[in-house]
């Protein structure tokens, strides 16, 4: 029964606007406590921000660097508030995701002109997964208010030879868009979209995971990117130009019988001339 | 809160409530069916969260066929007459509703309010002329009320597009209110347009605006040809500034968040990236 509850909730909050994901989610998990931490690990949400304050730098907050109520920085590798013994990643893991939370931070800057990103990564059995968080908020410019938000999840498995790995992608991007304009009343567009990728690398060194979980992840960001701008600024728009059309439609079916009356006469001087 | 710690069924209801209320257009059934095993109490959902569907199909202004009629009609806030009844100004007629089945049933003669009947019936005719110039599916439905010494009339127009196979659905609401009385008046307006997008996400655009106009109201043909004139300026204007909208975003906001490419005009050199690093750590073993 829980297993069919959870497909039923995991279909809700893909109907329910994602305007509301966090009451949505709230509410499920009131309703259904059972699936609670099914919940919070398998639904995407608005990445928050957190300051840490021994380093002075903002990280971004989700399920995988959560202990009960605490999060991890991964500037400072701590938990606030603090835990006695919070789970923290093994001194190999940490030394990687230092260079990560690095290198993101650059691919961050060169992107997003700006912004918050955080690299939070665990072991598994063969390999290690991780979450590259990147989380972008726009200026409010033109009366727009605009967030980006980044959630790539990516499997490690490294192959018995060490020489090389598996990556395996799941990457959920999160677009918000919201204007109040006397024009146009309030107007909201919001939502995500998910992809999964996955590609071998070669392994010379522990940096190479860095290079080539980075250009998947590049990858995956400029596709789902092009998608995005499809999907808004396209497909939602020609819908709602398809419930309500500007010109009288009377009009367009007169122009449409205007151009057949003009075929049709055509047609008919050209078999007179041709016989 | 524990895992063990149950919130009471008043709680229940008023969550499931929620969620069936805010379901997507053309989607009503996925989310009752989801709530429904999530609730996992039917007594509970009869008996409490039967009300959230009457109030989601009037919300919507769900259009409803008749038996006896091919013009279809509306569930709406205006045309409830309790007990699960609605009527249908338009042929004069009464029906039972039943909501989740989305149909009407056990017809019966209405009569309409005498006062305010030729104002109605002005209004209607052309606002079912406009509603077919504008909206290839629309369906349209003028309500009349009278009272002491004003006339309201309420027009609603419903336009749906459901393609659940192309995991897309989308409907426009208009509703306008008008109330005359002794020759001036003033016409009220909310126009919302949701649309749904679902292969491989959840994108929802969701749009509401409310417009305001004084009306001089003469007779009633040429009070519903100004009321009509003023609506179709109101909705076009609503629509090209959408549009606008959509352009400003996709030029302007949703290029400042994320650059197609990095300035330098190519993609990332990873190998770069680490090497600086490496090269910042052999020096500070130096």
């Amino acid at each position: 029964m829980t297993e069919e509850q959870l497909n039923r909730a995991l279909d809700l909050m893909r109907r329910l606007p994602p305007q509301q994901i966090e009451k949505n989610l709230s509410d499920l998990i009131d309703l259904v406590p059972e699936l609670c931490e099914d919940l919070l690990s398998s639904v995407d949400q608005p990445l928050k921000i957190a300051r840490d304050k021994k380093e002075g730098k903002d990280y971004l907050l989700c399920d995988y660097n959560r202990d009960g109520d605490s999060y991890r920085s991964p500037w400072s590798n701590t938990y606030e508030p603090p835990l006695e013994d919070g789970t923290l990643p093994t001194d190999r893991l940490r030394r990687l995701e230092v260079e990560a939370n690095a290198a993101f931070d650059q691919y961050r800057q060169m992107y997003f002109e700006g912004g918050v990103s955080s690299v939070y990564l665990w072991d598994l059995d063969h390999g290690f997964a991780g979450v590259i968080l990147i989380k972008r908020a726009g200026d409010g410019a033109r009366n727009i208010k605009g967030c980006w938000d980044s959630i790539h999840v990516i499997e490690v498995q490294e192959k018995s030879t060490g020489r090389s790995a598996h990556y395996k992608l799941t990457s959920t991007v999160m677009l918000w868009l919201q204007t109040s304009r006397p024009g146009s009343g309030t107007m909201n567009l919001g939502g995500s979209l998910t992809r999964q990728m996955e590609q071998d690398g070669t392994v010379a060194e522990p940096s190479s995971h860095i290079v080539n979980m980075g250009r998947l992840v590049e990858d995956m960001e400029n596709k789902i990117r092009h998608t995005l701008n499809e999907i808004y600024f396209g497909k939602t728009k020609d819908i709602v130009n398809g419930l309500r059309s500007i010109q009288p439609l009377a009009d367009q079916k007169q122009k449409q019988a205007f151009s057949e009356d003009l075929a049709n006469a055509l047609q008919k001087r050209q078999g007179k001339s041709d016989s | 809160m524990a895992p063990d710690d149950q919130i009471s069924d008043q709680e229940k209801v008023r969550i499931a409530s929620d969620f069936i209320r805010h379901a997507p257009p053309g989607e009503f059934n996925e989310v009752f069916t989801d709530v429904r095993v999530l609730l996992n109490n039917d007594t509970l959902l009869k008996e409490g969260v039967a009300g959230a569907f009457a109030l989601y199909n009037k919300d919507q202004l769900t259009p409803v066929k008749l038996p006896n009629s091919t013009i279809p009609s509306l569930v709406t806030d205006h045309n409830d007459i309790g007990g699960g009844r609605f009527f249908d100004p338009r042929s004069k007629q009464s029906f039972k509703y039943d909501h989740l089945r989305k149909e009407a049933s056990d017809l019966q003669a209405w009569e309409s309010d005498v006062a305010v009947e030729s104002w109605r019936e002005a209004l209607e005719s052309q606002f079912t002329e406009y509603t077919a110039n504008h909206y290839k599916h629309g369906v349209c439905a003028v309500f009349g009320q009278s009272r002491n010494d004003s006339i309201s009339l309420v027009a609603c127009i419903e336009d749906h597009q459901f393609q659940p196979k192309n995991y897309w659905n989308g409907r426009w609401r208009s509703q306008w209110c008008a109330t005359l009385s002794g020759g001036t008046g003033e016409l009220q307006g909310t126009l919302r347009v949701q649309v749904h997008y679902y292969e491989d996400g959840n994108v929802q655009l969701v749009c509401s605006k409310n417009v305001k106009h004084s009306l001089t109201s003469s007779n009633e043909m040429e009070t519903a040809k100004e009321m009509v004139r003023l609506i179709e300026e109101s909705e076009s204007e609503y629509q090209l500034a959408i549009n606008e909208n959509y352009q400003t975003m996709s030029d302007t906001t949703f290029k400042a968040l994320r650059r197609q490419l990095p300035i330098t005009r190519s993609k990332v050199d990873w190998e770069k990236i680490i090497s600086y690093k490496i090269g910042k750590e052999i020096n500070k073993t130096q």
